[in-house]
């Protein structure tokens, strides 16, 4: 039996900056991830939006912490940011959440840049359903340079990575040990475990937590689309209630479209039974696009989007905390085994949020060593 | 096979809640056989019924529902307009899903594909020959509208109708749209095409339309689009003016060559003739400006543009060769920048 210090499971962005954390202060780290490669999966199929506060103004507390966690995304991943492009908010004339008004206010207050769109980006939108246009401070992020310059640290940090296997199980043994099964027959021994596997939380045999929260599941179809000519250096995200985004997605070097009315296919409560399984839903799900509806409304307030091409659309799930489903905030969860103190579930709805599990990890870590 | 446009169906709920459930199941199921993409939009003016309800349980059986509530019942017009506006289709249809029935849609589009009309009415059959008060009416009212307006619309004429995304964004332009929707179709200038249908019949029916609330409607859409009532009124004052001259000229005439003429009578019948002259003249004039006025505060869109071309005939001629249209060269446009992109 193979002894490691850690074992994170789950390669995606979350599990490979933990990993390369825990790797400051233990010596073998391991990183398991089922994909053939690190960042495949929620961490690649979004869209890249590196938030900058604007997105949330119905949550005063979640802007501010995107304001300071994108200051260290920034400062930690600087070749992955993509900022080539100017972001654009518009507020919708009706059924908007938030007012013109207030959504300046709200920019003005947590210090995000907003500036009236110059007369020729404004000229893109249609007057009739379009009230005011925004120029602001966003960016996005290439998931292909942060999975080589992840892969780079991992490799010069010596963690170990594991790809193309799975989990099968965790057991604890003991108070210090846990033992954990791999799909390869092989049979893996750590202090600490992290499940960081997002929509796969609760689909880990044998781990038992104490309150196990209810995941919201969806099926969210991100649409990629060519840009038009005059559309092609903007991103564009309309406030505040059921329209669309049309952001750049740069690791495909097109742009990627989402409405919050179609985007969502369904979306079912995952309390760890085997049904509510998502990679088992997701798996068989028809994926029936919806980019034709995506485009056809989009159009209406950017009437040139008439001649965007549509190429392919990417389909992932999306798992949020029930909590969050109210409001619209984005809160991280570690929860701790029943058993053991060291074997975590972790859960952030965004990129960025990294950094307050990173902070709170630390805490945990800081308890035991001493 | 399924056709490969964007339908939006749009209706008005109003204390519905009885039927909804073998509408939206028929609308559905037309639609899903014949579509590959479609919508139902459904705009609830303030039932006091179950209907919100009833949609909202339908919502989760059936795919791309929306629905609008009005807090305050604002008619069926304005309850359309909610529809039409939120409507995402490349085709958008209307209809009374009381009356109409869903599975003339696949017929409605094809009739506009075949003939390239951008609009297609529904005619209900007994709205055509009907003998009730209401159907004369309405073909009344259409025969006048015709004869007072420029608008070319069929006589009989029903709420079940398919227009194009062109007519619905001409129609969005025009701000009194709530009053005009009835012939909005008609004002864009595009061109119709027609199909023949009856109404569904409801033994139990109750009374949806009453035949004061149409003549009100009516008036609405003689006043909002027409001035020719006013221009009646500009004939008619000038006509009276210029006879009370007339009457004017006559007094004098009999003041000297008849006898016997009771005293005073010259002098009060040329003062009222005078005066008479003085206020239509005035009206004649001022239901004159009233028409500027009226034509200039309606924000209906002087012109609409349905199609645009353009061609460089000069270079064409020079250099002997067939130019590339507009919308070539934009496409041409689009695949550079995407092998801009792929070579980042």
């Amino acid at each position: 039996m193979t002894q490691y210090d850690a074992i994170v499971v789950g390669g995606g962005f979350y599990g490979c900056f933990l990993a390369l954390h825990l790797r400051k202060h233990f010596k073998r780290v391991l990183i398991i991830e089922r994909e053939n490669a690190l960042l495949k999966r929620a961490s690649y199929r979004n869209q890249a939006r590196l938030h900058n506060g604007h997105h949330y103004p119905r949550s005063f507390r979640t802007a501010a912490s995107s304001q300071s966690n994108l200051k260290v995304f920034m400062q930690a991943f600087p070749d992955s940011v993509v900022s080539s492009f100017n972001a654009i908010y518009c507020i919708a004339k009706s059924k908007s959440m938030v007012s013109s008004h207030h959504f300046e206010k709200f920019c003005n207050t947590i210090g995000a840049t907003v500036q009236p769109a110059s007369e020729e980006i404004r000229s893109l939108f249609s007057p009739r359903l379009i009230k005011s246009v925004y120029a602001v401070e966003e960016y996005a992020f290439d998931c292909n340079t942060l999975r080589e310059t992840l892969e780079t640290m991992l490799e010069q940090n010596g963690v170990e990575v594991r790809t193309h296997t799975s989990v099968l199980d965790i057991l604890p043994e003991g108070e210090e040990r846990i033992r954990v099964g791999i799909k390869d027959g092989s049979e893996l021994s750590s202090q600490w475990v992290l499940n960081c596997t997002y929509a796969g939380l609760h689909h880990i045999k044998g781990l038992k937590s104490r309150q196990l929260p209810p995941l919201k599941q969806q099926i969210a179809e991100l649409a990629l689309v060519e840009p038009p000519p005059a559309l092609k250096g903007l991103g564009i995200t309309v406030m505040d209630g059921p329209f669309f985004s049309f952001m750049p997605f740069p690791s495909h070097g097109l742009h990627s479209l989402s409405h919050v009315r179609y985007t969502h296919h369904f979306s079912w409560t995952d309390r760890g039974d085997p049904e509510s399984d998502p990679e088992k839903i997701i798996a068989e799900y028809g994926k029936e696009s919806n980019y034709r509806y995506m485009l056809d409304d989009a159009a209406r307030y950017v009437p040139e989007l008439r001649h965007g091409r549509y190429v392919e659309s990417l389909f992932e799930v999306k798992t949020l905390l029930p909590k969050s489903d109210i409001d619209d905030s984005r809160p991280i969860y570690v929860e701790e085994d029943e058993r053991s103190s060291k074997l975590l579930s972790i859960l952030g709805g965004k990129l960025d949020n990294i950094f307050d599990v990173v902070e709170h990890l630390d805490q945990r870590l800081g308890v035991t060593t001493c | 096979m399924l056709k490969d446009h964007n339908i939006s169906v749009v209706a008005v709920l109003h204390n519905d809640a009885a039927n909804i459930d073998e509408y939206i199941e028929t609308i559905s199921s037309v639609l899903k056989s014949h579509y590959r993409y479609y919508e139902i939009v459904l705009v609830d003016d303030a039932s006091d019924d179950a209907t919100v309800e009833a949609v909202e349980r339908l919502q989760k059986r059936y795919k791309n529902i929306q629905l609008y509530c009005l807090p305050r019942a604002r008619g069926e017009q304005i309850a359309l307009n909610v529809g039409l506006e939120n409507a995402i289709g490349d085709f958008v249809i209307t209809m009374d899903i009381f009356y109409d029935p869903p599975e003339l849609i696949p017929e409605l589009l094809d009739n506009a594909l075949a003939n390239k009309t951008e609009t297609v009415y529904a005619i209900p059959k007994d709205r055509e020959t009907g003998r009730g008060l209401y159907d004369r009416l309405s073909r009344l009212f259409f025969t006048m509208l015709m004869k007072f307006t420029d608008v070319d619309i069929p006589i009989a004429v029903s709420s079940y109708r398919l227009f194009s995304r062109s007519v619905l964004n001409y129609i969005l332009e025009v701000s009194d749209r709530h009053r005009t929707l009835a012939i909005a179709p008609a004002l864009s200038g595009y061109n119709y095409g027609i199909t023949r249908y009856h109404r569904r019949s409801h033994p139990e029916a109750k009374k949806r339309r009453s035949s004061a609330r149409g003549i009100i409607h009516a008036l609405d859409l003689i006043v909002s689009t027409s001035t020719f009532p006013l221009r009646m009124v500009t004939v008619l004052s000038l006509a009276i003016s210029l006879f009370s001259v007339f009457y004017g000229v006559v007094v004098v005439i009999i003041r000297f060559f008849k006898e016997e003429v009771a005293s005073g009578w010259a002098s009060l019948s040329l003062e009222m003739a005078g005066l008479f002259f003085l206020v239509f003249f005035i009206l004649s004039i001022m239901s004159e400006y009233l028409i500027r006025i009226t034509e200039a505060t309606n924000k209906r869109p002087l012109f609409h543009i349905s199609k645009e071309s353009f061609s460089s005939a000069a270079s064409a001629k020079e250099l002997n060769v067939e130019v590339e249209n507009r919308s070539a060269s934009r496409s041409k446009g689009t695949t550079e920048s995407l092998d801009d992109d792929t070579r980042q």
